[in-house]
């Protein structure tokens, strides 16, 4: 459970001239994340969601505010270990994540950090890979895998933690197509079956289509916030904050917008084609389908 | 008659346990003012072969002439070459190195033995095309943003003047505005300027929108070859070695086998949308 | 090319030799290094070869291999010895042109050079050969586990040591792509005057320099947010242990101390 108030967080800098420049990157605030829950965080660059993704997992502290997970408050230094064996993180670069020179110790890094004894170790390492399906890879050298690998790895170690939430901060931005269908498909079964909590930051719409709930960044604020159908139901709003919806939302939501009779939940291309196949039925039953 | 690559072959780590042929065979022919994408997934080999295009790797056996001249004849110059055939590589960030912006976009075209004056005139042109203001020349490239960093970057090859210009996957990891910069910054070179580009790209999407000629790569060769319809006629094909088509083609596939008679050649995404209305006016 | 070093790297057979622990194999090298200085006489190097071999023979690693990795460095080995060969004075001539001088000491410093080069080379490439960089790295942080005592901090060189064999291939690979997207942009490395070669090599060190920088900064980050905080209180997922193998392998090496030394001083 992921709650704030009021979070604020502004870094400062100081010019040549000596004149502070504050430079607000989250402004105020206020989110409520259940658990079990699957959240997609987008926004442009600068939008704050990076940031607001370092502060889930106290790598970050509020400058304003107060930011609790799991009921401890992440200002309070006493909390830090805690918090971080309760929200495991996922970065952006593969390479730079990976610390040991063979999978499985990779895994093992972050229990052998907090004084995991040797057994339960290899018990929660094997499990984790397993759950990845990274376990044939547990003797290989992370450089001889793909990205996409790398990735799952990371996932792995983060897992084995036993976390109640991932954090995946663009995990998916330097993968190939492939390498991002394995590591959302991975995070999505960590969901459903292990109901780990999944704030899943991307620039990638398609990726988002199977969260509970989008959030929308844009100048350090949570502009928009909602289901998949609700955020996509209007593509010119996500326009004004320069994003892009998947081509299957977008030519819905311009056929809805043409006056065609289409579905709000409509998110994907089989969602799309089962429209048109309701319509041919209704077609032949003579009904008129189309939006008075 | 740009470029044509004749039975291109080329190992990889050769004499090493490494070793791996990751070319094989290649023939393409790259004309004048086009517009090429190349499409396959991590390992095909389109980064390999790009490498060619301006002799930074040499083949095993086949050949590539640049305007009828063999790029591999003993004495051809590789400079006069790469300032013909300008090379963006993937992160192009990670090779700014001067001091100021202005200075790292004059490598290239001084290295190439452009005059001051041209150098100089080329650089804030090339800065100019890229979006990049004038306020910013003197700053360091470390204190641009990521997507500021990757247009200087680009910016440093455009100044070279190529005739033919190869990018290697340029908007990986950005966010949507910054992709969209950098395509459309493609476009107008290609539009504008007269510059041929060949494009590496993961995205379909992004290729079916702007390329003339798409060239898929499988396990080092060329597995298709042709305009972006032709390729996205062979769908099912691409789906076989791991690629997709664009989701439009899907769609306008599927309604075709439900009966409506759509024309399935459409890639675009808005075009679809007018040929679907078409279509749903003329059954009601 | 950066990438045709092969020497020293890690080269799974399974053997038992792999299965040594690192300590005994860090002892061994070690002892062995020493022994092939301590004498410089025929017999003493047979029985050198007799256990190198021997301890190649069991590692699984093709010899091939093994030369291969030599070759880069045989110029250094040869450069040495010819240098034995012409700069040794001493009464016993062998042979005379002019100026240079060969003389029976000299050839017989520059064969023992060559020698002790190929052996120590060969015998701390099989440590490395059969030793993965990891459990090299806890074999010296466990070795010199005692310095923590004295607050020399073990854990974290052994840690930077490990980081450091991790990051390498993944900066060679990197320099590489520099050096070709400079070279794209017609930068000079090898032609041109004195100021375009530097200009051309700064093109290089600098991205490189940034580029570890910043994966420095990723990576401090990434361990921070998986709970590291130094050596306290760590466990261990593969501690290191000694079984009655790495006993043996004590006993054998101290045998070979024994019979290598005095078939070098007694015979």
């Amino acid at each position: 459970m992921i709650k704030s108030e009021n979070l604020v967080y502004e870094y400062r800098r100081n010019t040549a001239d000596d004149t502070e420049i504050r430079t607000r990157v989250l402004d105020g605030l206020n989110i409520d994340i259940k658990d079990g829950q699957f959240i997609s965080i987008v926004g442009h660059n600068g939008s704050g969601k990076s940031t607001l993704a370092r502060h889930l997992n106290a790598l970050l502290t509020p400058t304003g505010g107060t930011l609790w997970v799991n009921g401890l408050d992440t200002s309070d230094e006493d909390n830090t270990f805690s918090i971080r064996q309760n929200t495991g993180m996922v970065f952006q670069n593969p390479d730079n994540q990976i610390v040991a020179n063979v999978v499985e110790e990779d895994v093992a890094f972050a229990l052998e950090n907090t004084g995991v004894p040797t057994g339960e170790i290899w018990r929660r390492v094997e499990k984790s890979l397993a759950t990845v399906g990274m376990l044939k890879y547990r003797g290989t050298a992370p450089n001889h895998l793909s990205g996409g690998q790398k990735q799952r790895v990371a996932i792995a170690g983060v897992l084995a933690m036993k976390p109640k939430c991932i954090v995946l901060d663009e995990s998916t931005a330097m993968l190939d197509p492939g390498g991002r269908k394995e590591v959302i498909e991975a995070v999505r079964e960590l969901n459903k079956k292990e109901n780990i909590n999944i704030i899943l930051i991307t620039h990638y719409m398609e990726e988002t289509i199977y969260s509970d709930r989008i959030f929308v960044m844009n100048k350090g604020k949570i502009v928009m916030d909602g289901t998949p159908e609700y955020i996509f139901s209007d593509i010119s709003i996500l326009e004004k904050y320069n994003l892009e919806a998947p081509q299957a939302i977008y030519i819905a939501d311009r056929l809805r917008k043409a006056g065609l009779n289409i579905k709000e939940s409509v998110l994907s291309i089989e969602d799309l084609v089962s429209v048109f196949t309701d319509y041919k039925k209704g077609v032949n039953n003579g009904d008129n389908n189309k939006k008075s | 008659m740009a470029i044509i690559i004749k039975n291109l072959n080329y190992i990889y780590g050769a004499g090493t346990v490494f070793e791996k042929q990751s070319l094989k065979d290649i023939n393409l022919t790259i004309e004048d003012g086009e517009f090429i994408g190349i499409i396959g997934h991590t390992g095909s080999g389109k980064s390999t072969l790009i490498q060619h295009l301006n002799g930074l790797n040499v083949p095993a056996s086949g050949t590539i002439l640049y305007n009828g001249e063999d790029i591999y004849r003993k004495g051809y110059s590789k400079k006069k070459l790469r300032s013909k055939v300008g090379l963006v590589f993937q992160y192009p960030e990670y090779q700014l190195f001067e001091t100021t912006v202005l200075n790292d976009v004059k490598f290239g075209p001084k290295n190439i033995g452009m005059t001051d004056e041209e150098t100089d005139r080329n650089a804030k042109e090339a800065l100019k095309m890229v979006g990049i203001s004038e306020n910013m020349y003197d700053v360091s490239p470390l204190e641009l943003s990521g997507g500021e960093k990757r247009r200087v970057a680009i910016a440093g090859v455009v100044a070279m003047k190529p005739e033919v210009l190869v990018l290697d996957e340029p908007t990986a990891g950005l966010d949507p505005k910054g992709k969209n910069e950098i395509l459309s910054l493609i476009d107008k070179l290609h539009k504008n300027n007269g510059v041929t580009i060949v494009l590496v790209s993961h995205s379909m999407e992004d290729v079916a929108k702007y390329a003339t000629r798409i060239v898929v790569m499988n396990d080092g060769e060329i597995f298709a070859c042709g305009t972006p319809c032709e390729v996205f006629r062979q769908y099912k094909e691409l789906e076989k070695i791991g690629l997709s088509a664009p989701q439009t083609v899907y769609l306008l596939n599927e309604l075709k086998s439900m009966g409506y008679d759509v024309d399935t050649d459409i890639i675009n995404p808005d075009e679809a949308v007018k040929e679907i209305l078409i279509h749903m006016a003329q059954q009601a | 090319m950066l990438r045709d070093i092969t020497i020293g790297q890690y080269y799974p057979t399974g053997s038992v030799i792999h299965k040594i622990d690192p300590r005994v194999k860090l002892a061994g090298t070690f002892l062995f290094i020493i022994s092939i200085f301590i004498f410089d006489n025929y017999p003493g190097y047979i029985v050198s070869l007799i256990y190198l071999g021997s301890v190649i023979f069991i590692s699984k690693v093709p010899l091939k291999h093994i030369l291969k990795g030599i070759k880069p460095i045989i110029f250094l080995i040869v450069f040495t010895a010819v240098m034995h060969l012409f700069f040794t004075s001493g009464d016993d001539i062998l042979f005379e042109f002019y100026a240079v001088k060969i003389t029976y000491t000299g050839l017989k410093k520059a064969v023992f050079v060559i020698v002790r080069l190929l052996f120590l080379i060969t015998g701390s490439a099989i440590m490395t050969y059969t030793t993965t960089p990891n459990q090299l790295t806890e074999g010296i942080e466990k070795a010199f586990g005692p310095l923590n005592k004295i607050h020399i901090p073990v854990h974290e060189f052994a840690l930077m040591m490990s980081l450091a064999l991790r990051f390498i291939p993944i900066l060679m690979e990197e320099a590489d792509k520099i050096i070709k997207a400079q070279s794209s942009r017609g930068a000079d490395f090898e032609e041109g005057n004195i100021f375009r070669r530097i200009s051309g090599i700064v093109s290089i060190l600098i991205p490189l320099l940034v580029s570890a920088m910043e994966r420095a900064k990723d990576l401090a980050l990434a361990m921070d947010a998986r709970c590291y905080h130094g050596g306290e209180g760590r466990t261990k997922m593969k501690p290191l242990k000694y079984t009655v193998r790495d006993y043996i392998s004590y006993g054998i090496i101290l045998i070979y101390m024994v019979t290598s030394i005095a078939a070098g001083h007694f015979i």
